[in-house]
């Protein structure tokens, strides 16, 4: 299986859990409401009843949208440079992606149940999952692409191949009857 | 000090705009023809390029709409900002090296030169062209009317300048716009853009000290003070619910590498392998200047909440408000530079592909060839340009709001949905075909424009770019495998091959 067959499979289940979410029935404010004490603010409510029966749906959805990203960004290293190193950094990115958003979610529905917040790096551990955890789960990318920018995004060899078909543009054609004489 | 706060204020808004208008004369210099005025002749170095990339990505609404929803919505906006890593991930991995090698073998000059060449399609070309240009006039109206606000408020809080109008304000701050951006082109915009860059950096730390210091025990006090009346606002998912969070994430993160004043900059960078090192700095400095978005929204959702100040009128005011009481006078004064740094340096990025839209690609793929002096037009087409822009922003003002609004729907979500198939999945894969681009475009505007349209209101805050970017990167792979395998250009070929 070729790598955009995977993305296509991560798109189309993207697409399937959206369609699923718009024909499951949909909880009263499932997105907020206004404010009873201030204009321009909203508030969220009862996040256990906005959730609905969607609760599992929107785990997977956002789980499969973290893979995605990570897929997509494995998807612009060519196919004869994605070695088995870069495979391991991809699955440690992958994994790292999906230990945060699980943690994120699983941490979020925990509070929804027993209102214990758990203050981490000060905000609710759940929370602190998003602000830390997400940005960070990213730059593993980023090192990736840093650390193994000669190895897997552009080696020496492609710089080389590049300059000489750069070269060759810039090169002026002469008309063939010109060859000729030449 | 405090006496002073709006002298302060206006003392740094004028020094910047000079600033500007300086840079532009300093840059007219080095404009000689069309590559020079829209890509800086592909010779700028990494500080320039990384500082451009992310005050590009982050507009006005970073500084005024960004904390704003904080404000009304808590964390639900955070999304648009912290998948920022694997936003600036995509683009780097999909987009940075392919586009800069067609840029130079095929002398491109503009984002749909590089479809054209890749897909050998002047459908894909002229599509792309419509795109931008439909999603720059919505984007530019609302910068420009922006602008002119943020300038009207700064200036009715003197005596002096009391009561003077929006349109008098829009004359100013387009004047000084035009002129960097006609005289200058990119060049002139990139420059400003590394110091606005720079600018709104530190702002952004900065601030984020100062809201910290507003509370006992930091932002953590604050938090428990937005937790204690509603727990969802202080939930990594904010009050709009996960789905609305998630759909910003996905938009957010994989769209980035669909936005055409950013990855036109990708084409302009004297070296490829300079991209290992403008790649950690545009995210970290996008990182720091995002930093203003969210404390300052925190901070002044908890200000009201715990009673310490009065409801805002708007939840757009949280920024000014923040500043006015807040902030000292010289940070207030900086981070005001650092709004309409951050507007005009998207709205030059925007005013550069509109124009390089109208006078280099439609005569293009229209025609079949460009214009005859090309610099000549890029400078009248910028000018018309922002004329028509400003008569939208105006027209919005003070009319009906429904043509902006129309127009703003082809804003990040819509070149996400239509250029991110386009160009981060075409530029990698050979099989890509010119069909599937017309399909994966046309799809994304017709959804976009028909959510917004027909007012189509999906549950559970599903929004119309989440599926549009679903659906246009499906259809563009599933049509792609559908149709016969076409035999690149050499020099393509051989770009994909590396």
């Amino acid at each position: 299986m070729q790598l955009i067959h995977a993305v296509l499979g991560l798109l189309l289940v993207v697409l399937g859990l959206l369609i699923a979410l718009m024909v499951i029935d949909e909880p009263a404010f499932s997105t907020g409401a206004a404010h009873g004490l201030y204009a321009g603010m909203n508030v969220g409510g009862d996040g256990l009843v906005r959730l609905g029966s969607a609760t599992w749906l929107i785990g997977w959805l956002g789980a499969t949208s973290m893979l995605l990203m990570v897929l997509l960004s494995a998807f612009g290293v060519r196919a004869e440079r994605r070695s088995g190193v870069f495979w391991v950094l991809i699955v440690i990115a992958a994994a790292g992606a999906e230990f945060v958003w699980w943690s994120m979610y699983l941490e979020y529905l925990a509070f929804l149940r027993t209102g214990d917040a758990n203050f981490v790096l000060s905000f609710p551990a759940a929370t602190s999952w998003m602000l830390y955890g997400v940005w960070l789960s990213g730059a593993v990318l980023a090192l990736i692409y840093i650390f193994g920018f000669r190895h897997f995004v552009f080696t020496h060899a492609d710089e080389a191949a590049y300059e000489a078909l750069r070269a060759d543009a810039e090169t002026p054609r002469l008309p063939p009857e010109q060859h000729k004489t030449h | 000090m405090e006496a002073y706060r709006n002298e302060i204020t206006i003392g740094f808004v004028a020094v910047y705009m000079i600033f500007c208008v300086v840079v532009g004369l300093w840059a007219m210099r080095r404009t000689h023809n069309a590559s020079d005025f829209f890509i800086a002749g592909r010779g700028l170095g990494p500080v320039v390029i990384a500082l451009a990339v992310f005050s590009t990505t982050l507009s006005g609404f970073g500084f005024v709409g960004g904390p704003g929803l904080v404000y009304s919505s808590g964390m639900s906006s955070m999304w648009m900002v912290i998948v920022a890593s694997f936003g600036y991930a995509m683009g780097f991995f999909l987009i940075a090296k392919r586009i800069r090698m067609i840029a130079g073998v095929r002398n491109c000059i503009s984002l749909p030169d590089v479809v054209a060449a890749r897909y050998d399609s002047n459908w894909v070309r002229g599509l792309t062209a419509v795109t931008i240009l439909l999603g720059v006039m919505g984007y530019l109206a609302t910068q420009i009317l922006a602008m002119a606000l943020v300038l009207q408020s700064v200036l009715n809080a003197t005596e002096m300048f009391a009561g003077v109008s929006l349109v008098a304000c829009v004359v100013v701050s387009l004047g000084v716009l035009i002129f960097y951006s006609i005289t200058g082109g990119i060049v002139a915009s990139v420059y400003t853009d590394l110091v606005q860059g720079a600018i709104m950096a530190i702002a952004g730390l900065l601030i984020l000290f100062t809201a910290s210091s507003l509370f006992d025990n930091g932002l953590q006090t604050a938090t428990e003070i937005i937790l204690s009346d509603d727990a969802e606002a202080a939930m990594p998912y904010g009050t709009l619910g996960v789905i609305a969070a998630i759909g910003w994430g996905f938009v957010f993160g994989i769209g980035l590498s669909g936005q055409p004043h950013l990855v036109t900059k990708m084409m302009m960078n004297r070296k490829i392998s300079d991209n290992r090192l403008i790649f950690p700095m545009s995210m970290i400095g996008y990182v720091l200047a995002a930093l203003l978005w969210f404390s300052v929204g925190i901070s002044m959702r908890a200000a009201v909440v715990g009673g310490e100040l009065m409801p805002l009128e708007a939840s757009d005011a949280a920024a000014p408000v923040f500043l006015a009481i807040f902030a000292n006078p010289l940070l207030a004064g900086v981070v005001f530079a650092a709004l309409f740094a951050a507007i005009m340096s998207t709205s030059d990025a925007f005013l550069n592909i509109g124009t390089a839209a109208v006078i280099h690609d439609l005569p293009q793929a229209l025609r079949g060839k460009s214009l005859d002096n090309e610099l000549f037009w890029s400078r009248v087409g910028m000018l018309i340009i922002t004329l028509v822009a400003a008569a939208f922003a105006m027209y919005s003002y003070y009319g009906n709001d429904r043509l902006v609004a129309l127009l703003g729907a082809f804003g990040w979500g819509t070149f996400a949905a239509a250029i991110v198939p386009v160009l981060a999945l075409g530029l990698n894969w050979k099989r890509a075909s010119a069909k599937a681009a017309v399909v994966a475009i046309v799809s994304s505007l017709l959804i976009n424009f028909g959510v917004e349209i027909f007012s189509v209101r999906l549950p559970f805050g599903i929004s119309g770019p989440f599926i549009a970017l679903t659906v246009s990167m499906t259809l563009f792979i599933i049509v792609s495998l559908l149709s016969r395998p076409r035999q690149l250009a050499p020099d393509i070929d051989r770009i994909m091959e590396l």
